[in-house]
């Protein structure tokens, strides 16, 4: 399955936040005052609840797309069927305008860490990896959309850069990518390199969404905490990326510490600022205290609602 | 560039960094154990860059991994952090965690054997003095009941297909009318009355533990929200056999042999107690 058009054909949807359930009030009693939302796709596997109630209320008036933490594509474990079976039943259901997930891996032996861990960047694992990629497209019948994760080891065995990897992965798959330009500034600090040069360099045309966030510095590293102001740095490379890319998709990530719905709207259209040439001067956050990378907030409030 | 020959193989290196991720103990005792398991070492594996040690990095998805789940559970059993008090619940969390890791591709399934967990790891009877053992057991109770609650919570319900609604007393006394559970309900008999003891909790106050007492419940959704009642014994076997569609008649029946209550008892109670079952969305009329 190959696509060479610009974001696989899908659609430019503007400015969006993450569906979460702390804002299901103020979302069905208000403007939504932005363009799309996005899921975690795991708050609504399964789950028969009031949220996905809500789910189906909401997207039938906004784009949804559908964004997962558990496909595990870079495991080597066999792909979970039944995930798989959950995921294309919540997608019949809310049909999302595109889906999508991460390059990482999150357990092998039937164990699921619940982390975003990092992938040895080898030849070997972009066969693995394609070869995955291409059976999930071929259940879910329509292209999968991987995100880079934040990493804060590589491995001594890795001979390929990551921006060469997914791109690599995108031409051969046909799978689009998500460019979370936090997670560019985050790795590229943890590990020495420069993050421009990733975005530079970086298949643009396979980019189908960014994503937007902000990290905290933990004295030796940045932390991807999805929990602050998206700082200075950030904009610049999503700004960057908007140029190079020709304009796509943006959404503002933000899951734990979770502020009231209109401040995110306000945090998100910055944007709009951003591409005028107006940056915002906000410094990265310091933390001295243990920082949680991927929190986890919106999954606990969804399942207790 | 080209791969070197010994390069580990990616299942190796996923499980190495997986065994050190959530094996026991400290970091170093998790570096011993990994390394050692997998013929590896960490200072070959981790590239060495911006001279930030590989254990320095590693500790990032170690905490993570522990302080990640543990807000999991913490935000899973709220009741019983009331009643045990943070530390002590962290302690039998942190236990859990390293003892059965997740195995769920969704959080919610992650504290799902905690309950057992705690039944499991109770001291033996005969080692603990007789009035102390309500002490052991409250505490697996409350976590099953919040537990079933979550479940009920997310269950499939009637909310999208209200059911046909009892509308005469005469839909009562019909014990031809074919009823069934609905799908989100769940029995448990537990060995503390803890409903009310929740409940309390849940509003802010600071109730005395209940004392021992065994007690079934049904706990349901009515339109998203919470129902839990407590069940006598008759009750309790009425609401299992209408697991699958049958009769009024039937399940009289059924829920008279299993507890000993004559039918002619039952048939006098339920005509006070059916409507409480429909209303708290426990069971459904079919025709």
């Amino acid at each position: 399955m190959t696509n060479t058009s610009a974001r696989l054909g899908l659609p430019n949807l503007g400015l969006g936040l993450g569906l979460r359930s702390q804002h299901f009030p103020y979302l069905l009693q208000n403007d939504p005052m932005v363009d799309w939302f996005e899921i975690i796709s795991e708050n609504f596997m399964d789950n028969f609840g009031y949220a996905r109630d809500v789910l189906e209320r909401i997207a039938s008036r906004s784009p949804i797309v559908m964004h997962g933490v558990s496909l595990s594509i870079g495991s080597s474990d066999p792909l979970n069927q039944h995930y798989l079976n959950s995921l294309k039943e919540l997608a019949d259901f809310i049909n999302p305008v595109w889906i999508s997930d991460h390059l990482c891996w999150t357990g092998i032996n039937h164990t699921n860490t619940h982390d975003l861990l990092p992938m040895p960047l080898t030849q070997a694992s972009l066969e693995h990896a394609i070869g995955r990629v291409q059976q999930v497209q071929d259940f879910l019948q329509r292209p999968l959309v991987l995100e880079n994760p934040s990493t804060y080891l590589e491995f001594e065995s890795s001979t390929i850069t990551e921006w060469d990897f997914l791109s690599t992965l995108a031409d051969r798959s046909g799978c689009g990518l998500l460019l979370d330009v936090n997670n560019v500034y985050v790795s590229a600090t943890n590990h020495g390199y420069d993050p421009q040069q990733y975005i530079r360099e970086l298949a643009h045309h396979h980019v189908v969404q960014i994503h937007l966030a902000g990290p905290t510095d933990c004295g030796h590293m940045l932390i991807d905490t999805h929990d602050q102001p998206v700082p200075t740095p950030v904009w610049q490379l999503y700004k960057l990326a908007q140029e190079l890319t020709g304009g796509v998709s943006t959404l503002l990530e933000w899951d734990a510490n979770i502020p009231d719905f209109p401040d995110l709207v306000a945090e998100l259209h910055k944007a709009k600022a951003v591409l005028k040439g107006e940056l915002p001067q906000v410094a990265i956050t310091s933390s001295g205290e243990e920082a949680i990378s991927n929190p986890v907030d919106f999954h606990l409030a969804a399942i207790h609602d | 560039m080209t791969e070197l020959s010994q390069t580990p193989s990616l299942e190796d290196l996923q499980g190495w960094l997986q065994c050190v991720i959530n094996t026991r103990g400290d970091l170093r005792e998790k570096l011993c154990r990994a390394n050692h398991g997998y013929q590896l070492n960490h200072n070959d594996i981790i590239a060495d860059k911006r001279q930030i040690p590989a254990y320095k990095r590693l500790e990032i998805y170690t905490t993570g991994y522990v302080l990640r789940l543990l807000e999991c559970m913490r935000a899973d059993y709220p009741a019983l952090i009331s009643y045990w008090g943070e530390p002590m619940f962290d302690t039998f969390a942190r236990a859990f965690i390293v003892t059965l890791p997740p195995q769920s591709y969704t959080l919610f399934e992650m504290s799902q054997r905690f309950p057992k967990f705690l039944k499991d790891t109770k001291p033996p009877d005969e080692v603990v003095p007789a009035s102390q053992r309500a002490l052991l057991d409250l505490p697996a109770d409350i976590a099953e009941l919040e537990r079933t609650q979550l479940t009920v919570l997310r269950a499939k319900g009637l909310e999208k297909a209200p059911p046909a609604p009892i509308t005469s007393e005469f839909d009562l006394l019909n014990y031809a009318l074919q009823i069934k559970a609905a799908p989100c309900l769940e029995l448990l008999t537990l060995r503390f009355a803890v409903i009310g003891y929740l409940a309390e909790l849940a509003n802010g106050e600071t109730p005395e533990p209940p004392p021992p007492k065994t007690t079934s419940i049904a706990i349901s959704r009515v339109q998203y929200q919470l129902r839990a009642i407590e069940l006598t014994q008759w009750q309790y076997h009425f609401l299992t056999i209408s697991n699958d569609i049958t009769s009024v008649n039937n399940a009289v029946q059924y829920a008279s042999q299993h507890s000993e209550v004559s039918t002619s008892q039952i048939l006098a109670e339920l005509f006070i107690w059916l409507p409480i079952a429909f209303e708290a969305g426990f069971i459904r009329r079919i025709n």
